[in-house]
């Protein structure tokens, strides 16, 4: 006999009646057709979804569709195992409250959890920031956004963390800006530097025409004049961008003779800090007056 | 076997019979392609130079030059015939002209549009193409068409739209399009930027260069839409011009544009 049929038969008769042969088959049945089902129709959909939508909103219908129906299919098999459904869920309810004290924080992660499906500031393949965290978005959860860093790592962050904070998402909009300071020497030509960098930005194919670079001088720096050079990319190549177009500033700079400086001090010595000399002569001189 | 230089499309858009172990050099427009033919399989290696050199042809013994990295496709039979034929960009493209060109109202520019194709490199099995890469003859610069939080991605392409088919000084790799825009509004139409859409645009082989069929504008407005229409036989110009490549999405008479692209056709700066 079956360990589970020992442990029904030591419970009350008027919460189960005892199963026969049958209601247990059934339930079988319902378990072994019902969840593969369940989980390749939650697929298809998907995919339909997918088609029409967004990843993301595929994900969350399936995710939807699993868990309803896992509900339903276990509800099911209960009632055919002779359970009484309504003492369960009466049952359920009264623990509802002790469990909610108890799993506060839990709730308040698949509350935010619902606040993001609903709100949407990232999607599944998204890159976001959260603190010092950076990573693709992997899968967002019940209880968690699944991210995984740049290294290769899974980082968990919990719904409420989300929702409580701020975090960036730098692949929402189709474009971004790389911001790369640049320092110059104070002899260089200011014009030249400005259309040096342009230069720059025209070589790079990966550099987007428009919108043009951003290209500012920013200020007068201890050792250098520093200007902030902005060219936008394509989200996709940005680190292809990043890794080019610092050699073609570099070039552009040696080929016009811009000199990128290292830091420096300029030291004038003021005549009251001037060194005490001691001189033979005019000591001698004191001596005899 | 050495071709003489020249800019001459046909002799570069065409087919070349190798035999076992030759080695074919493809220099048209930045691209260098050599294509080594050994027994069944074919291996192509390139590299795009920064600035264009004169193009030419050849057939050697040499291998491909251990500086490039080569890709091998292999086939169950010796196939000796390679095709390159010319193909469009595979996004479309943002036009500027050298300067804005400003059109008065009820006024018609006829102009041709002139830009670099990609290369579709192909296998000859009897009639049969059996394509194996599409390469740049050119890199051109990606640009951003539409607002930073939506848009497209395009490349850009600045042109002088001369208003005589002879007068741009083409390279073999690049592509003539007649384009026409006719300001049917009340008001002045500068134009700075044009999008040209790439799918609906076959390359047709002329005497002397490539050619596109014709784009014809109409602008009503900057309320109204843009009236787009792409020919679909090759322009009167290109006498005798055959079809090479034939357009990705069937041209549209009389196609209209909804809000988004009479603002993508032509843009004023902000």
């Amino acid at each position: 006999m079956f360990p589970l049929l020992l442990e029904i038969e030591n419970i009350p008769a008027e919460v189960i009646s005892l199963p026969s042969a049958m209601p247990v088959i059934r339930a079988l049945l319902i378990a072994s057709v019902g969840f593969p089902l369940l989980y390749l129709g939650a697929r298809v959909i998907q995919r339909l979804i997918r088609a029409k939508t967004s990843n993301h909103i595929a994900v969350v219908a399936r995710k939807l569709i699993v868990y309803l129906g896992t509900i339903l299919l276990v509800a099911s098999i209960l009632v055919e195992l002779g359970f009484n459904l309504s003492a369960i869920l009466g049952a359920a309810g009264i623990a509802s409250v002790a469990i909610g004290f108890a799993a506060q924080t839990s709730l308040s992660n698949i509350i935010s959890g619902l606040f993001l499906y609903w709100e949407r500031p990232f999607e599944i393949g998204d890159m976001i920031k959260v603190g010092d965290t950076l990573g693709a978005v992997l899968a967002i959860d019940l209880l968690s956004v699944k991210i995984r860093s740049l290294e290769n790592q899974y980082i968990r962050i919990p719904n409420e963390t989300l929702v409580k904070t701020e975090f960036t998402n730098i692949t929402r909009f189709p474009i971004r800006r790389l911001t790369i300071p640049v320092g110059v020497a104070y002899d260089s030509d200011i014009k030249e530097v400005m259309t040096a960098l342009q230069a720059a930005a025209d070589a790079n194919p990966h550099c987007l025409d428009e919108p043009a670079p951003l290209i500012v001088f920013d200020s007068f720096g201890d050792s250098s004049m520093n200007f902030v050079f902005g060219p936008w990319v394509e989200k996709t190549e940005f680190l292809m961008l990043k890794n080019s177009i610092m050699k073609d500033i570099k070039e552009q700079f040696d080929a016009r003779g811009i000199e990128i400086p290292f830091p420096q001090r300029v030291l004038h010595i003021h005549p009251s800090s001037a060194p005490i000399t001691h001189s033979p002569a005019k000591d001698a001189e004191t001596e005899v007056s | 076997m050495n071709s003489p230089t020249t800019n001459d499309p046909r002799i570069f858009w065409n087919q070349f019979d190798l035999k076992d172990g030759e080695n074919l050099c493809w220099d048209v427009g930045a691209l260098c392609l050599h294509a080594h033919r050994m027994h069944a399989d074919w291996s192509l290696a390139w590299k795009i130079s920064d600035s264009p050199a004169e193009d030419r042809t050849e057939v050697n013994r040499q291998p491909i030059p251990p500086d490039l990295e080569a890709q091998r496709w292999v086939f169950s039979n010796p196939l000796a015939t390679l095709s390159i034929l010319p193909e469009m960009p595979d996004r479309p493209l943002v036009v500027r002209p050298r300067e804005p060109i400003c059109i008065p109202a009820k006024t018609s520019l006829s102009s041709y549009i002139h830009f670099p194709t990609q290369a579709g490199v192909a296998v000859m099995d009897g009639k049969h193409r059996i394509p194996l890469i599409s390469i740049y003859t050119e890199r051109l610069s990606n640009t951003w068409f539409g607002e930073n939080t939506s848009g497209e991605l395009a490349y850009a392409c600045r042109t002088p739209m001369a208003r005589d088919a002879e007068s741009p000084e083409l390279l073999a790799s690049h592509v003539l399009c007649p384009f026409r825009v006719r300001n049917a509004s009340d008001s002045l139409l500068r134009l700075e930027r044009v999008l040209l859409r790439m799918k609906p645009l076959a390359i047709y082989l002329g005497q002397k260069r490539l050619w596109t069929n014709e784009v014809s504008v109409v602008f009503k407005g900057e309320s109204v839409d843009v009236q787009i229409e792409y020919a679909s036989t090759p322009p009167q110009e290109a006498d005798g011009a055959i079809l090479l490549t034939e357009a990705a999405e069937k041209p549209d008479r009389g196609f209209l544009r909804h809000a988004f692209g009479a603002h993508s056709l032509f843009r004023k700066k902000d």
